[in-house]
């Protein structure tokens, strides 16, 4: 329990920074371009809007700094990030909210399926070792997970989308569909998945396979493996019960961690694919100079990076009894 | 002496140092290896590989060969000025960690801890959004300021788990087992 709470008590210090650090960075920033910005969409929005950007970004010099800090907080908390300059007059919260359906979707359900493939790949390989799938796979993988994903995303846009012209490879669906729950539009979006999730998973699976399996090899040789042997049990009982239960803990912590840096680990495969995702999303935000967007976006991908940290570290809290005892 | 010695005992850092003086030596002379100036727009547009242009040309009709020979120099400068610096203050920080012990110790630590855990990629595409034509000074800051974190961390640590004859290794928070647990793993047996 001390542990968890050590960690609650790390999350909250580390989202105190991370949101401090996001009110400094405009106002830390030579000749603050934000207030440029702001100046020039004065005459577009008015009254309210216009209040929550110069909070925002420290324009309205009436307030001192701490006001600002302490209104600022006020926002955030309150889930009031502002207007979007470039979906203008879409707020900002309801931009990211489409985005982050989309990474979700395509990120999140690719690093869960690269988990539990991969994993039960390691399982395998390291049950059977010196095996067919041992002597294969760690190889294969060892080099996929070393190229680029953004690398093999380009490499498929050229092969299957503009040589061969099997599959779509720009966008999230395609622009004359309208969005329903309609089986022609569910289909279309599928379609304009598989490339970029292929890639994903081409290149994030292997390092699920290589830590499982060594993970998975190094419980092998524990005692109690060896005493559950000694006790006849079944093997598959010894396989997941006995080594990959104990084996799967360090990877348990690595993919409530990924799944934070699904927010932000895609940025570059969405930007090859055009894929209308958060990532996509925040460089689109730079390239219009959208500071709004963009720091929410900053707030929001830190945002579930900690709550995946702490996540993994309540999973491990509850998976390891040795934590519960340390400290 | 020495340093020629230890290099070319081991293969792998063989391997590595003609691979980084293959790079020096593309920096100091680009001239040498791009006939081509990188900026010149002498030819005809999108064109594809071949023996006349290795890279192909740009859509402007630069050749990309001499931009990726000309470009390594502004790479090494901001990789090892980046390095550098984050370096130094890693171990400022790290050492001071461990040599002062007991408060600041715990204080420089959350600090590292902190910086470790906010996402570095996105807080560059920000902070290089605010900073319009940044140089190569600003580059080196903005990756210095980021990236000193990781180093520091493993200045205060003691160098493997190994080290104390147990087969498992002290359980350590998510945060710091985020980008150090390669490392880690290495010495797991």
């Amino acid at each position: 329990m001390r542990f968890v709470l050590r960690r609650a008590g790390f999350f909250l210090l580390t989202l105190w920074a991370a949101v401090t650090l996001n009110f400094f960075l405009p106002r830390m920033m030579p000749g603050n371009p934000a207030v440029a910005m702001v100046a020039k969409f004065r005459g577009r929005i008015s009254g309210q809007e216009l209040t929550a950007l110069e909070t925002i970004f420290g324009v309205n010099s009436g307030q001192s700094l701490p006001a600002q800090y302490v209104h600022y907080l006020g926002d955030i908390a309150r889930g009031n990030f502002g207007t979007s300059l470039f979906f203008f007059p879409s707020s900002v919260s309801s931009v990211v909210r489409t985005a982050i359906f989309w990474t979700l979707g395509l990120v999140g359900v690719t690093t869960i399926l690269a988990f539990i493939l991969g994993t039960g790949v390691g399982i395998i390989a390291a049950w059977r070792r010196g095996g067919l799938v041992d002597s294969i796979a760690p190889p294969v993988l060892v080099i996929t997970s070393a190229i680029p994903y953004f690398w093999v995303g380009m490499m498929f846009i050229l092969i299957f989308g503009l040589k061969l012209q099997w599959l779509p490879w720009s966008g999230g669906f395609n622009l004359t569909d309208t969005p329903s729950w309609s089986g022609s539009y569910i289909v279309d979006v599928l379609e304009h998945a598989i490339l970029p999730a292929t890639a994903l998973l081409i290149t994030t699976v292997g390092t699920w396979t290589l830590t499982m399996r060594n993970n998975m090899v190094t419980t092998l040789a524990e005692d109690y493996v060896r005493m559950a042997r000694a006790k006849g049990l079944r093997s598959s009982r010894i396989m997941f019960d006995y080594a990959a239960r104990n084996a799967i803990l360090p990877n348990l912590t690595g993919f409530a961690m990924s799944l934070g840096f699904v927010v932000s680990g895609a940025i570059l495969i969405e930007y090859v694919f055009n894929y209308p995702g958060v990532g996509y999303m925040l460089l689109q935000a730079v390239e219009n100079e959208d500071y709004p967007l963009m720091q929410a976006l900053f707030l929001l991908i830190t945002v579930a990076v900690l709550v995946a940290i702490l996540l993994a570290d309540i999973a491990t809290a509850i998976f390891d009894p040795r934590t519960r005892s340390a400290r | 002496m020495r340093f020629l010695k230890a290099v070319t005992r081991s293969g792998k850092a063989t391997a590595g140092a003609i691979l980084l003086a293959v790079f020096v030596v593309l920096a100091l002379f680009p001239g040498l290896f791009a006939k081509d100036s990188p900026t010149a727009e002498a030819y005809d547009r999108n064109l594809g590989a071949s023996a006349q242009h290795l890279f192909g040309t740009t859509g402007l009709g630069q050749d990309t060969f001499a931009q990726a020979v000309y470009g390594t120099r502004q790479v090494m400068e901001i990789a090892f000025g980046a390095g550098l610096a984050s370096t130094i203050i890693a171990a400022a920080i790290g050492v001071a960690a461990a040599y002062l012990g007991g408060f600041w110790d715990g204080a420089l630590n959350l600090f590292t801890d902190v910086v470790l855990v906010i996402p570095l990629f996105p807080l560059l595409i920000v902070i290089a959004a605010y900073v319009h034509n940044s140089g190569t000074l600003v580059l080196i800051a903005v990756l210095t300021f980021t990236g000193w974190s990781y180093t520091a961390r493993s200045f205060g640590r003691r160098p493997c788990h190994c080290a104390t004859g147990t087969s498992w290794p002290r359980r350590r928070s998510a945060a710091s087992e985020r980008r150090t647990s390669s490392s880690s793993r290495s010495c797991r047996r």
